[in-house]
C-alpha cells in the first residue's frame, strides 16, 4: 500500500492534482452553489476555451520554448474567420482558413524561435497579431453570425455543451499525440536535452517548430471558438487569454525548461485557474482582484512543485 | 584616428538601424529633422529609458523582471492615492518608492530562496501589483492636481527638459554602480558564473535580492516620472514596457546568457522605439495601426540584430 | 634565454615520447639522466608542510577514501594519480576544506586543521586551480582575480587601475605579461583563462596550490608552458599537489607520486623509483596485458571511406581515411588535432566544406544526424552528458531514443515494450541500477556510458564512431567496454576509436591513423611502430625518436 502511495506521489501531476481536490474542497465549503449541475457545467464551458489553448501551448512548453502569442493568435484568427463567413464564405471553409492561418503564424514562432529567445519572439509576434486584427476589422466589431456557426459556441449535444465536446477531443488527441507516439516521445526528449536529441538523429528543426504550429493552430480553433460562443468578433477578444493559457500550464507542472510535464497536469491546471475563478465570481469578490489570486497561485504552485522535486532527488 | 574607428565598430548595430530609420523619417516630413522634434523624442523616451535601465540589471543576472511595467502603475496610482487622503505629494512618491524597492527584494526572494525561473516569479508579481493597483482605484484612474509635476515636465537646466535630466542621472548611476562598485560586479557575476561567486565567498541569495530591489527603485524612478506626464494615477499605463525594456537591451548588446552588455547600449534600443513611435506619430499614422506597426518593426529590428550576431560568429 | 629553452624543448620531446604507452620500461640511461635533472632543479626545502593521517571519506552508498595517508613538502609537485572515481580529487577536496573527513586528521605545518569550508583553508594558504574555471566571463581579468576582494579606493569606490596594476604583476610574475588585465575573460584562450587561474590562486599568497587535472583542456604547447610555471612555483617552495591521471606528464614535474585506488592509498614512491608498467599496474589492480583483448577478424570490404574531407572551422584539412566491415580502426592524437571535429564532419553535425564521404562505396552527403544514422553511420560522443544522454530521463527512455522508429514503425509507442528492450540491454551490458526507469542522471559514469552504447546497439548502425569512448569510467567497465568492441567487430561492424589514450588505441585497433592539427599524418597496422614512434608523429615530429 506504501508502495502504490510511493508511485503516485512520483507521477509528475500528483501535487497539482492534489491541489485541485483541495481546491474543490474549500470551494464548496465557503460557496454554497458551487457544487450544483449549473455550476459544474459553467465551470466545463469556462474552462473548454482555456482547456483548447493550454493543451496547444503545453507542446511548445515542452520543448523548452514559450509562446506568449496565443492570445493575439485566437483573436486574430477569429477575426478573420468572422471576416470571412461575413462574406459569405461557407462555414467549413472558413473554418479550414482560420486553421491554415494558425499554421502560418506557427511556422513564424517557429522559425523566430531558433534564432531568438522564443518568449522575446512571441511576444513580438504578439504584438504585430494584436496591432494585425485591429487594422482586419478597421477597428470594428463583428456581429450577428449565422447560427450555424455560433451554435458550435452555444449549442448543446444532449446535456453537454458543444464547447466541452470540442474542447475534450482536442485534449484527448493531443494527449494521445504527446504521450503515446513517437512524436510525443521526440518533443519530450527534445525537451530534456536538445543537443543529446539532435546527436540521437531526432529531426530537431521540425520537432521545435511543429510544436510552435500546434499551439498556433489550438489558438486558432480557441479564437474561431470564442466568436461562435460571443457572437461576435473584436481584435482585442483574445488579449485576455495570452497570460491565462500560461498560468494554466505552469499551474499544471509542465516545467518551462522543457521535457517535463504534459496535457494531463495542463488539464488540471487549467481547472484550476477556471475554479478559482467562478469562485471568485461566486462570492463576488471584484475581478479586479483576480488577477492578484492568480499570481499568488501560479507562485504557489511552482514553488511547491519544484522545491518538493528537489527534496525528491536528494532522497533518492 | 584608429581609437575612432574601433568605437564605431563597437557600436551596436541597433544605432545603425536607428540612423537609417531617421533617415527614412526625414524623407516623410520637413518638420522631422528639428530641434523641437528630437527635444520631444527625447523627452518622450525618457521613461521608458529609466525602467530599461532597470530591466538591463535584471538581464544582466540572466532574469527578466516581468513586474516593472507594473510597477510603474503601481508608483503612479499609490502616490495619487496617498496624496488624495492628506499625504504631502512628496512624500507620497518616497513612500511609494519605497514600496517598490520592497516588490523587488520580494521577486529577488522568491527567485533566490524558492529556486524558481525569474520569469515565473516575476510574471506571478507582475499579476500581484497590477491586482493591488486596480483595487485601489477600482479600474478607473485617479486624480490629485499638482503644480509639481509641471516642475518635472516643463522645466529645463541648460535648455535640457528636467525629465532628460532625471533619465541622464539614472544613467549615471547605474552605470556607475555597475562599473565602481562590488554590488555591480556581484551583478554581473551572478549572470556570468553564480558558482565562481560563492567560491569566492560572496551570497548569491543576498546579491539577487538586492539586485531586484534595486531595479525597484530604479522602476519607482521611471514611476513617478510617468505620474509626472500624466498627471494621474493609472494601472495600465506602463502595460507592456517590461518586454520592450528586454527588447531595448537585447538591441544594446547585451545578453541573457552571460552577463554581458550594460546601459550604454540600451539607450540606442530604447531611442529605436521611441523614433519609431514618434515618426509614426509625426506621419499621421492611425494611432490603431501604430501598435502593428511598432511591433513588426521592434520585431524586425530584434531579428536583423540576431542574424549580425550570429553571422559574425561563425 | 633562448638557448635554454630549446635544449629544454628537445629533452622534453624525447621524455614525453620515451615516456608515452606502456608497457615499456626506463633504461638505465634515462633514468640517469632523470636523476641528474630532478637534483639540477634545484634544492627542495624538503620540510614538510602538511600531513593527512588516516583519512576517511563517506558518501551515501559509498566509501570514497578509506585510510589515507598523504604528506606533502615544501617545494615538491606531488603527483596524485588514480583512475577516475579513485578518490583522487575527494582527497584534494579535503585538504582543501570543501569537504570534511569522517575520519583521520589532517595537519598543515604541525597544527592540527579543522575547516569548515575553503575559506578556512584560504586563509591557511591552501589554494585550488580547478578543472572547470571559475572565471565570470564578461569581468576583465583583473576583476575575476580580485573578485570579492576588489580594492576600494579612499572615497569608497572600486579603485579599478590599482587592480589592474596589482593584476598586471601577477602576471608578469607568471611570464603572462601579453594577456591584458584589462580584457574580459570569455576573450582569453583556455590557455590564458588557466593563467589567470594560477594567477588568482597566487595572489592569495599560497603556501599550498592544488592542481586538479590542469591540462585536460590545454594542448601540448600550452601544457608545456604551464610545466615551466609549475617549476617557477617549485622554487618559491610552494607545496603543489597535482591531481592527474595522464602519465606521459609525470617525469616532466613530478617528484612523488601517490596511487590511489578505489579510495585506498596503494602506494607512494618517488617518481623515478617505479616503472610506467608497474604504475599502471598500481592504478588498474590488474595485468594490463589483460586488459585490450583483441579477438582475430576476417574484413569484409569497405563500409566507410573519406576523401579530402575538409570543414569550415579549418579544424579538418584534407582527411582520406577508410574503415573495413570487422575492423577497428583507431584515431591517435593530441587535443585539437581535429578528431573530434572530422567524427562530427562524417556524422553530419557539421557541415562538409569540400571532400566526399562513402559508405559501402556509395557516395553520401552527411547534412545532419539524420541523413547519418539513414546511412547506417553511428557516434558515440565525447560528452556523454551534453550529446550522449537527457541526464533527467530515465535509462529506458535513453535506450530506445535512436531506434525509436524501428522499435514503433506505427507512431504508437508503448511502455510495456520499452521497458522490455531496455531491460533486455540492461541486462546484456551489465548496467547496474535497481530500476529501468532511473533517471541517467544518478548513474555512475561507466554505466551512463553503457547506456549510450546500449542506445547505438538497440538501433545497431553498421558503423560506429567511439569518441573518448572511456573517459571518466572506472577500469572494470573500460574492460567492458573494450570487450564489446572487439564483439560489435567479430560481428562485421566497422569501428572508429578516437581517444587521447594512446594505450587504449594501440592496445584496441587493427589499425591506426595518427592525426595532427587537421592532417593525418600516418597510418599503421597493429604492432608496426613502437609506440615511441606514434608519439613522435602525434607530436608533428616526422620519423623515429632521435637518440
Amino acid at each position: 500500500m506504501t508502495k502504490f502511495i510511493q508511485e503516485i506521489k512520483k507521477s509528475k501531476s500528483f501535487y497539482s492534482m492534489l491541489g485541485l481536490i483541495v481546491l474543490i474542497i474549500i470551494s464548496s465549503m465557503i460557496a454554497p452553489n458551487f457544487r450544483t449541475m449549473n455550476n459544474m457545467i459553467t465551470i466545463l464551458r469556462q474552462a473548454s476555451v482555456l482547456l483548447i489553448l493550454s493543451s496547444g501551448l503545453t507542446a511548445v512548453l515542452l520543448t523548452g520554448g514559450m509562446d506568449l502569442s496565443v492570445g493575439a493568435t485566437a483573436g486574430f484568427i477569429g477575426c478573420i474567420c468572422a471576416q470571412c463567413i461575413k462574406g459569405g464564405m461557407p462555414i467549413p471553409f472558413a473554418f479550414l482558413v482560420g486553421i491554415g492561418i494558425g499554421v502560418l503564424v506557427g511556422l513564424v514562432n517557429g522559425t523566430l524561435a531558433g534564432i531568438l529567445p522564443s518568449f522575446i519572439a512571441t511576444y513580438a509576434t504578439n504584438w504585430v497579431l494584436s496591432g494585425l486584427a485591429i487594422i482586419v476589422m478597421n477597428g470594428a466589431v463583428i456581429y450577428n453570425l449565422p447560427k450555424n456557426f455560433t451554435q458550435i459556441g452555444v449549442g448543446y449535444f444532449g446535456p453537454i455543451p458543444n464547447l466541452v465536446i470540442i474542447a475534450t477531443i482536442i485534449v484527448i488527441v493531443l494527449y494521445v499525440l504527446l504521450q503515446k507516439t513517437t512524436y510525443g516521445r521526440q518533443v519530450y526528449a527534445y525537451g530534456s536535452n536538445a543537443e543529446a536529441a539532435r546527436y540521437s538523429g531526432m529531426p530537431v528543426k521540425k520537432i521545435m517548430i511543429s510544436s510552435f504550429i500546434i499551439c498556433s493552430v489550438c489558438a486558432g480553433i480557441a479564437g474561431m471558438i470564442i466568436t461562435a460562443r460571443l457572437n461576435a468578433a473584436d481584435a482585442a477578444m483574445g488579449d485576455s487569454y495570452g497570460l491565462q493559457t500560461v498560468a494554466a500550464v505552469v499551474i499544471g507542472g509542465t516545467s518551462m525548461l522543457g521535457g517535463q510535464g504534459g496535457v494531463g497536469g495542463t488539464v488540471i491546471g487549467a481547472l484550476i485557474l477556471t475554479i478559482i475563478v467562478n469562485i471568485m465570481n461566486l462570492k463576488g469578490v471584484s475581478s479586479f482582484a483576480q488577477p492578484m489570486i492568480v499570481g499568488i497561485v501560479i507562485i504557489g504552485m511552482v514553488l511547491f512543485d519544484i522545491n518538493t522535486k528537489r527534496k525528491q532527488e536528494k532522497t533518492a | 584616428m584608429n581609437s575612432l574607428k574601433s568605437r564605431f565598430k563597437a557600436l551596436p548595430p541597433v544605432a545603425w538601424m536607428l540612423v537609417i530609420i531617421i533617415i527614412i523619417f526625414s524623407f516623410n516630413s520637413p518638420n522631422y529633422l528639428s530641434f523641437s522634434n528630437f527635444r520631444n523624442i527625447l523627452i518622450q523616451s525618457s521613461p521608458l529609458m529609466i525602467l530599461a535601465f532597470a530591466q538591463t540589471c535584471i538581464v544582466l543576472t540572466q532574469g527578466t523582471d516581468l513586474s516593472l511595467g507594473a510597477q510603474v502603475g503601481f508608483v503612479t496610482v499609490m502616490t495619487v492615492f496617498l496624496a488624495k487622503r492628506g499625504v504631502p505629494l512628496v512624500v507620497s512618491m518616497i513612500i511609494a518608492v519605497l514600496l517598490t524597492v520592497c516588490i523587488g527584494a520580494v521577486n529577488g526572494l522568491i527567485i533566490a530562496k524558492g529556486h524558481i525561473l525569474p520569469f515565473i516569479a516575476t510574471f506571478g508579481m507582475q499579476n500581484i501589483v497590477f491586482s493591488i493597483a486596480l483595487l485601489l482605484t477600482s479600474g478607473a484612474s485617479i486624480y490629485y492636481p499638482s503644480f509639481t509635476y509641471r516642475i518635472v515636465t516643463e522645466s529645463t537646466f541648460l535648455f535640457i527638459p528636467m525629465m532628460v535630466w532625471v533619465a541622464v542621472l539614472t544613467f549615471i548611476l547605474v552605470w556607475f554602480i555597475l562599473k565602481y562598485t562590488k554590488f555591480g560586479t556581484n551583478i554581473r557575476g551572478l549572470g556570468g558564473n553564480r558558482e565562481a561567486m560563492v567560491l569566492a565567498g560572496i551570497n548569491p541569495t543576498h546579491s539577487l535580492i538586492k539586485t531586484y530591489a534595486f531595479a525597484g527603485f530604479i522602476a519607482g524612478i521611471a514611476g513617478i516620472i510617468t505620474l509626472c506626464r500624466v498627471e494621474s494615477g493609472q494601472p495600465i499605463v506602463a502595460v507592456g514596457w517590461e518586454f520592450q525594456a528586454v527588447a531595448a537591451t537585447l538591441l544594446g548588446g547585451s545578453s541573457l546568457r552571460e552577463g554581458k552588455g550594460g546601459v550604454p547600449g540600451t539607450i540606442f534600443g530604447v531611442l529605436l522605439i521611441t523614433v519609431v513611435k514618434n515618426g509614426l506619430n509625426i506621419i499621421g499614422v492611425r494611432s490603431i495601426f501604430q501598435n502593428a506597426i511598432i511591433g513588426s518593426i521592434v520585431l524586425a529590428a530584434i531579428i536583423i540584430d540576431a542574424v549580425i550576431r550570429i553571422r559574425s560568429k561563425e | 634565454m633562448v638557448e635554454i629553452s630549446s635544449i629544454n624543448i628537445r629533452v622534453v620531446k624525447k621524455v614525453i615520447i620515451h615516456c608515452l604507452v606502456c608497457p615499456f620500461v626506463f633504461n638505465k640511461k634515462q633514468k640517469d639522466k632523470r636523476i641528474r635533472d630532478h637534483t639540477k632543479r634545484g634544492g627542495t626545502m624538503g620540510k614538510t608542510i602538511l600531513t593527512a593521517h588516516h583519512i576517511t571519506k563517506i558518501f551515501p552508498g559509498m566509501k570514497a577514501l578509506d585510510d589515507v595517508d598523504f604528506d606533502l613538502q615544501a617545494g615538491e609537485v606531488h603527483i596524485l594519480v588514480g583512475e577516475n572515481g579513485a578518490g583522487k580529487s575527494t582527497l584534494a577536496k579535503v585538504i582543501l576544506g570543501a569537504y570534511k573527513q569522517d575520519g583521520g586528521e589532517v595537519f598543515f605545518e604541525g597544527e592540527k586543521m579543522e575547516f569548515s569550508g575553503t575559506k578556512d583553508a584560504l586563509s591557511k594558504g591552501i589554494v585550488a586551480v580547478y578543472q572547470e574555471f571559475t572565471l565570470v566571463p564578461y569581468l576583465n581579468v583583473a576583476q575575476n582575480i580580485f573578485l570579492n576582494r576588489e580594492f576600494i579606493s579612499k572615497i569608497g569606490i572600486i579603485d579599478h587601475k590599482r587592480m589592474e596594476t596589482e593584476a598586471a604583476a601577477l602576471l608578469k610574475s607568471l611570464n603572462c605579461e601579453y594577456i591584458n588585465v584589462k580584457s574580459p575573460v570569455k576573450k582569453l584562450s583556455v590557455a590564458e583563462q588557466q593563467m589567470v587561474e594560477i594567477a588568482k590562486a597566487l595572489s592569495f599568497k599560497p603556501r599550498i596550490i592544488i592542481f586538479d587535472e590542469p591540462t585536460s583542456a590545454l594542448s601540448e604547447r600550452e601544457a608545456e608552458s604551464l610545466f615551466v610555471q609549475i617549476h617557477k612555483l617549485k622554487k618559491e617552495g610552494i607545496g603543489i599537489v597535482y591531481v592527474s591521471h595522464r602519465m606521459e606528464e609525470f617525469p616532466r614535474i613530478g617528484d612523488r607520486i601517490t596511487i590511489l585506488r578505489d579510495g585506498k592509498k596503494i602506494s607512494t614512491v618517488g617518481i623515478h623509483d617505479c616503472t610506467n608498467v608497474e604504475l599502471v599496474n598500481m592504478m588498474v589492480g590488474r595485468d594490463v596485458s589483460q586488459v585490450y583483448v583483441r579477438s582475430e577478424n576476417k574484413f569484409t570490404g569497405e563500409a566507410l571511406r573519406t576523401e579530402a574531407l575538409q570543414d569550415y572551422a579549418g579544424k579538418v584539412k584534407g582527411v582520406d581515411i577508410f574503415v573495413n566491415r570487422g575492423e577497428i580502426v583507431g584515431i591517435a592524437g593530441l587535443v585539437g588535432a581535429g578528431r573530434t571535429e572530422l567524427a562530427q564532419l562524417i556524422f553530419g553535425i557539421h557541415s562538409i566544406k569540400s571532400g566526399k564521404v562513402f559508405v559501402n562505396a556509395k557516395e553520401i552527403i552527411p547534412k545532419s544526424p539524420v541523413n547519418a544514422i539513414k546511412n547506417g553511420i553511428g557516434l558515440v560522443s565525447e560528452d556523454r552528458k551534453k550529446q550522449g544522454l537527457a541526464l533527467d530521463e530515465s535509462i529506458s527512455l535513453n535506450i530506445i531514443a535512436v531506434s525509436l522508429k524501428k522499435i514503433f514503425p506505427r507512431i504508437f509507442i508503448n511502455k510495456k515494450k520499452i521497458n522490455e528492450v531496455a531491460l533486455d540491454y540492461i541486462k546484456q551490458l551489465h548496467i547496474v541500477t535497481t530500476s529501468a526507469n532511473k533517471p541517467c542522471k544518478f548513474l555512475s559514469g561507466g554505466n551512463q556510458q553503457k547506456v549510450v552504447l546500449a542506445k547505438w546497439l538497440s538501433f545497431d548502425p553498421e558503423i560506429i564512431i567511439f569518441d573518448e569512448p572511456t573517459r571518466g569510467i572506472d577500469v572494470a567497465a573500460k574492460m567492458e567496454i573494450y570487450r564489446l568492441m572487439d564483439r560489435l567487430a567479430s560481428n562485421g561492424k566497422a569501428i572508429i576509436m578516437i581517444s587521447s589514450e594512446l594505450p587504449e588505441v594501440i592496445g584496441m585497433s587493427d589499425r591506426m591513423y595518427i592525426m595532427h592539427e587537421g592532417k593525418m599524418v600516418d597510418e599503421c597496422i597493429r604492432g608496426q611502430y613502437t609506440s615511441e614512434q606514434i608519439g613522435a608523429k602525434m607530436l608533428g615530429v616526422g620519423g623515429a625518436a632521435n637518440e
